[in-house]
């Protein structure tokens, strides 16, 4: 009778240690209020076939949407009124004008779609017209495999890499490292740089009027807070509970923690973040069961200071954010109709 | 004599045959999963990249390629 007391009690303790580390893992950041939100589908009129949608951004009624595994075209454009598909671009190839990969993407104030194939280090600024050539940005060599950019203004990009050695660099518009700035906040010594550059891929948005730069970690829950225009660090949010956690296997890093950020967006008076959570045990274990994408926009002030959670109905890779009309429109890459959009309030 | 030879050799390969049979019928599902999970492999996009499994949106730190985890 004793023994089964203890097997019970420890089967007991067992369980409530495990749904502990669960909870700590989701609530490393405490905000002041969790909102639902649930999505309206916006379905595309026609047979555009978007195998894995993960970035978008909308310009004057111009969606431009990456598919980072295409069978044809990377990019796609639609007229969100109508969902009618307008061009497809950056074509699947190794000819110079074709692209290996598509990072992200970014529409400048001309309208202009720029996009980054890390693959072939390349920044290109795309053909309006087909009778129109390309503009190819040839990266510094020194940079190795660029994992996302942004525009600092017209004639500089911001962008992270895997050497290690600073968090960014600053690209003039030819393509050559003008300077670096900043360190990965981590406090692992000992570690090769790159190894570490790799566990800490980072995605990040810039907001060239109040000069903020964010970066969330994608293997991690670590969100970077920078001061652009006076070159400091703000906050880092995670430091403690959310760093990634990986194994050096060959000079590699194999992300063993959880899915953390895949996208953010520095607004005029917010920073808002895409968290999965989801461990990578149970991606392994279920690979089938998974579904893609997260449930959580995270919402920090210019500060970093918690303000509000959104609570999606659908698992979204990657987010449009129109702070002014209220509007995140998002893509559910598990849905046939992956295009959605939610509405939300601030005030 | 015989007889209880005869018995002995048929209850051997009836057991024998059985044995073969149970085998085989119990084989039948672990083969048909194996298939099915091969099937699901490349309807997800096994990458074949040393460790990187399936197609996502995780760097592939070998290939560069985007999967849904590493091993």
């Amino acid at each position: 009778m004793k023994a089964i007391f203890s097997v019970v009690l420890l089967m007991g303790l067992g369980c409530t240690m495990t749904s502990c580390t669960a909870v700590a893992t989701a609530e490393a950041v405490v905000f002041p209020e969790t909102v639902s939100l649930h999505a309206t589908e916006k379905a595309i009129k026609d047979s555009v076939y978007l195998k894995y949608p993960f970035r978008l951004r909308l310009n004057d009624d111009i969606l431009a949407v990456i598919d980072i595994h295409p069978a044809v075209d990377y990019i796609h454009t639609f007229d969100y009124k109508t969902m009618r598909h307008k061009q497809s671009f950056a074509r699947r190839g190794e000819a110079p004008s074709e692209f290996l990969s598509a990072e992200n993407i970014r529409i400048d104030e001309y309208g202009d779609v720029w996009a980054l194939d890390a693959n072939k280090n390349k920044i290109v600024k795309l053909a309006k017209q087909t009778d129109e050539q390309p503009v190819q940005i040839d990266l510094d060599k020194e940079l190795v495999r660029a994992l996302d950019f942004d525009r600092l203004n017209d004639s500089v990009f911001i962008v992270p890499d895997y050497t290690g050695q600073h968090r960014i660099s600053f690209v003039s518009s030819g393509g050559d490292i003008l300077r670096h700035a900043f360190h990965i906040p981590s406090s692992t010594k000992k570690m090769n740089a790159m190894v570490l550059a790799q566990a800490w891929r980072s995605f990040i948005s810039y907001n060239s009027h109040n000069g903020i730069l964010g970066m969330a970690t994608q293997l991690g829950q670590v969100l970077e807070i920078y001061d652009i225009k006076r070159e400091r660090v703000i906050k880092v949010i995670g430091q403690e509970y959310g760093t990634p956690h990986f194994v050096n296997r060959g000079g590699y890093a194999v992300p063993t923690g959880i899915m953390g950020y895949s996208d953010i967006h520095v607004g005029e008076e917010h920073i808002y973040a895409l968290f999965w959570g989801n461990t990578f045990d149970d991606v392994r274990k279920r690979p089938d069961d998974h579904q893609e994408g997260g449930r959580f926009v995270h919402v920090f002030d210019l500060k970093g200071n918690p303000v509000r959670q959104y609570l999606l109905d659908r698992c979204i890779t990657g987010f449009h954010i129109d702070e002014e009309s209220g509007v995140v429109i998002g893509l559910d890459v598990n849905s046939n109709q992956p295009i959605v959009e939610y509405a939300f309030n601030l005030d | 004599m015989k007889k209880y030879l005869t018995v002995l050799i048929c209850c051997v390969a009836i057991g024998i045959g059985l044995n073969v049979q149970i085998k085989y019928i119990h084989d039948q599902p672990k083969k048909i999963s194996i298939a099915l999970t091969n099937i699901e492999a490349l309807a997800r996009g096994e990458t074949g990249n040393g460790n990187c499994r399936f197609f996502g949106s995780v760097d592939c730190p070998y290939s560069g390629d985007k999967v849904l985890y590493v091993e």
